[in-house]
């Protein structure tokens, strides 16, 4: 029987909770979780604490995933060449093969420069490094003129492309390239945790269409909404 | 470091060669990185420093220095990969024997970094296949596929010697370096690029030596033909707003690129070769086909076959909608137009041409996943009903009418075999899925006599079915009947026979290239009278004397 929006069902929060409180979930599960998303993401240090105060198996060697952090690091403190160095030598064929990885990459090259205030710098690397690579590509085309717009302003930082200057572009690059890294070795690319989220937002929307319920609304705390409210 | 000068610009190829070529090492070394970090990924900057080869090769003969080596020989290779002047620069500076002597080298990371720089080289169809295949070179990259502690390494062996495995002899020489159980040992491994590149590698006479492996080696290709599936999959749903997506939901030759825009899936090349493996692997053998099927290889190869066949219609239906509007107006017109019916004519030449190349670029997957049908089809009925479930009848009966004659020949073949001592259900499917004219086109129309030959099996098959005179007259429009009466026109039998049986005489005479022509015509007589006979015993079958 198809549902109808007059008859969908609802579901109080006293009733949701005690279902909520039913369900059994393994201590050793999250543990996992936690050790899988650090070791994804190169929280080396970090996993290795939680290994010695949870029990948990890291799954990989630590170690090797030494680079893969040096090299996240160096993007995220905008030391991109040294970045692009330790990859290359970690395996060649990463940027060999990822155009528009590499774009991204010599895209935050410029970023720095323009941090940096070296307009004329700026403006000959763009030329000679990234214009080249756009030609065949529209879209990479479209991002490099945004890039360039940043010198159009006095204050880039806080012109309507500023976005490109704050710190968070740095982690959207150092999360690419140590997806790609992750990839080139055969691993996941991303936490499984992340993907749980996933499921359970698709899931929540699936149900939206039959019932009213408290719904997560803010996926940081876990706070349940209000039913009626 | 100093990527990039202050000013913005890059190094200048001078200024690379004088730091290659100084005197101070680590001037030297700060050169070659630079160069090596310049060049990788950079279509342009790999150009433009193409001359910078024999200084490069010049470091990796005369230094001893690891870290020097590794940033030189890693340079190397980027200059070669996807630059066809870079790779003509490193062989004609004999740049191939530089590579190899530094892959020798005891320094680990100056294997792994020479390796991966072989790959690069070799993944050019102009890099010197034959300079790799001499003993000690080969043995150096055979002994090298067995790093399991490394499978950079090994996956890069693998793939060059994929890459150099483009004849018979070359397959030969692999094989008896002992290439073959060290493939085996990477087909098992856990990163589906070292499988990838195992595949690559293990073709021709190293397959027939896969054999003994085969039952620990099936279900891995199995797998790499469910993660190209799943990745084409799901690439084509990330993709959907790309015009790659429109490309490939539109033809094969797409579909691959999509594979390889993708990534994931790996280069295409493998993906021709996992059914021709399979095929091969399961040849007559009841323990690897029930092996196959229990893998759901069958659902892959059904679906592989469908999606080649879908593409295989789409390019064809539209590369001839020119050919179809002329011929739908030549055929409305009431005059009988001479000149409106020749360029209808030509029109559809011209389609069928371009569709047949679009169809011949799709080769041996194809062929093989077809070829592979056939054998599953056969008498073991237990592997026959997944695959019948699967829906290979559809897929096969598309496939029929492909431009290919060995496509054509194999579908028919299957069908064949699926419709020997079937079950009713089945005979009904085959004869809703196949329609009068195109079956009729096989059974007389086909150039290929071992078509027509298929055809006739299956004309046989369906004859002593259960299907039943009332039935088959009907499927075939009330056709069936008159048309094997007119193939077996008793006067057109006796002449074929005649033809058949007189052409033995006089050849004595001729010279051997006619005496090889009347050969053949001789056995294509034979072949007619062969199939005559056979659509009488079909009309024998049906009751009709």
């Amino acid at each position: 029987m198809p549902p109808t929006t007059a008859s969908k069902k609802s579901i109080s929060n006293e009733q949701w909770e005690a279902k909520l409180a039913a369900v059994k979930v393994a201590k050793e599960d999250m543990n996992k979780l936690v050790m899988n998303f650090l070791v994804t993401e190169g929280y080396v240090d970090a996993a290795r604490t939680f290994e010695q105060e949870s029990g948990t198996a890291p799954g990989v060697q630590l170690g090797g995933i030494t680079d893969r952090m040096q090299v996240r690091q160096a993007v995220q403190s905008g030391q991109v060449e040294v970045a692009i160095d330790k990859v290359n030598d970690m395996n060649p064929e990463i940027l060999e093969e990822q155009a528009a990885l590499f774009f991204h990459l010599q895209q935050q090259r410029l970023i720095e420069l323009i941090r940096q205030g070296q307009t004329e710098a700026a403006l000959a690397f763009a030329q000679e490094y990234l214009a080249p690579q756009c030609e065949d590509d529209e879209a990479l085309l479209e991002e490099l003129e945004r890039t360039v717009s940043l010198l159009a302003f006095e204050q880039p930082a806080t012109s309507p492309v500023g976005g490109l200057m704050d710190v968070v572009q740095r982690q959207k690059t150092a999360s690419e390239l140590n997806a790609a890294i992750l990839a080139s070795q055969g691993q996941e690319k991303e936490p499984r945790l992340l993907l749980l989220l996933k499921m359970m937002l698709w899931a929540q929307g699936q149900l939206d269409e039959k019932a009213s319920y408290p719904r997560l609304t803010d996926l940081a705390t876990a706070r349940l909404s209000q039913v009626g409210s | 470091m100093a990527m990039v000068a202050r000013n913005g610009n890059g190094p200048s190829c001078q200024q690379l060669e004088e730091g290659l070529k100084s005197s101070d090492s680590s001037t030297r070394l700060q050169a070659v990185r630079e160069l090596k970090n310049t060049v990788i990924g950079n279509r342009f900057k790999k150009q433009q420093f193409t001359g910078l080869v024999p200084a490069l090769l010049e470091l990796l003969t005369s230094s001893s220095d690891a870290d020097l080596l590794v940033q030189a020989v890693a340079a190397l290779g980027s200059l070669a990969y996807g630059v066809d002047d870079g790779v003509r620069a490193i062989v004609a500076c004999n740049g191939v024997a530089g590579i190899v002597g530094v892959l020798c080298s005891s320094n680990e990371r100056v294997v792994a970094a020479a390796a991966r720089s072989l790959k690069l080289l070799y993944q050019s169809p102009l890099a010197p296949r034959d300079a790799l295949l001499q003993q000690p070179v080969l043995l150096r990259l055979v002994s090298l596929l067995q790093q399991p502690q490394h499978d950079s390494v090994a996956e890069a062996a693998a793939s060059v010697l994929g890459h150099c495995c483009t004849s018979a002899s070359q397959a030969s020489s692999i094989a008896a370096a002992g290439a073959v159980p060290a493939l085996v040992q990477l087909l098992s491994s856990q990163r589906r690029s070292c499988q990838e590149s195992a595949v690559e590698a293990a073709q021709q006479e190293t397959a027939r030596q896969l054999l003994p492996a085969c039952l620990s080696v099936l279900p891995r290709l199995v797998r790499l033909l469910a993660a190209a599936d799943a990745a084409a999959a799901g690439a084509g749903v990330s993709h959907a707003a790309t015009p790659a997506a429109a490309a490939a939901a539109a033809g094969s030759p797409a579909y691959r690129a999509l594979l390889g825009l993708a990534g994931e899936a790996g280069d295409s090349r493998y993906l021709q070769q996992v059914p021709l493996l399979l095929a091969l692997l399961m040849d007559g053998r009841p323990e690897l086909l029930q092996l196959a099927m229990d893998l759901d290889a069958i659902k892959l190869l059904v679906k592989l076959l469908s999606s080649k066949a879908a593409a295989a219609a789409a390019a064809a239906t539209t590369s001839q909608p020119d050919a179809t509007a002329a011929a739908a107006k030549a055929a409305s017109s009431s005059k009988p137009a001479g000149t409106a019916a020749a360029k209808a004519r030509a029109a559809a030449a011209a389609a069928a041409a371009a569709a047949a190349a679009a169809a011949a670029d799709a080769g041996a997957s194809e062929v093989a996943a077809a070829g592979a049908a056939c054998n599953l089809l056969l008498g073991f009925s237990s592997v026959r009903q997944p695959l019948i479930k699967a829906g290979a009848l559809p897929a096969l009966s598309s496939l029929t009418a492909s431009m290919l004659p060995e496509l054509r020949l194999y579908a028919a073949w299957a069908l064949k075999n699926a419709s020997h001592e079937a079950e009713p259900e089945v005979q009904q499917q085959l004869l809703q899925e196949m329609s009068w004219q195109d079956f009729r086109g096989l059974l007389v129309g086909d150039h290929d006599v071992r078509v027509q030959e298929q055809a006739v099996g299956l004309l046989q098959n369906l004859c002593k079915g259960a299907a039943g005179v009332e039935q088959l007259t009907a499927w075939s429009g009330n056709e069936l009947l008159p048309l094997l009466e007119e193939q077996l026109e008793p006067a057109l039998y006796s002449s074929l026979a005649a033809a058949a049986a007189g052409d033995g005489s006089s050849s004595s005479s001729s010279s051997g290239a006619a005496a090889d022509q009347q050969q053949q015509q001789q056995q294509h007589l034979k072949a007619r009278l062969d199939l005559c006979e056979r659509l009488q015993t079909a009309l024998e079958q049906l009751g009709v004397k």
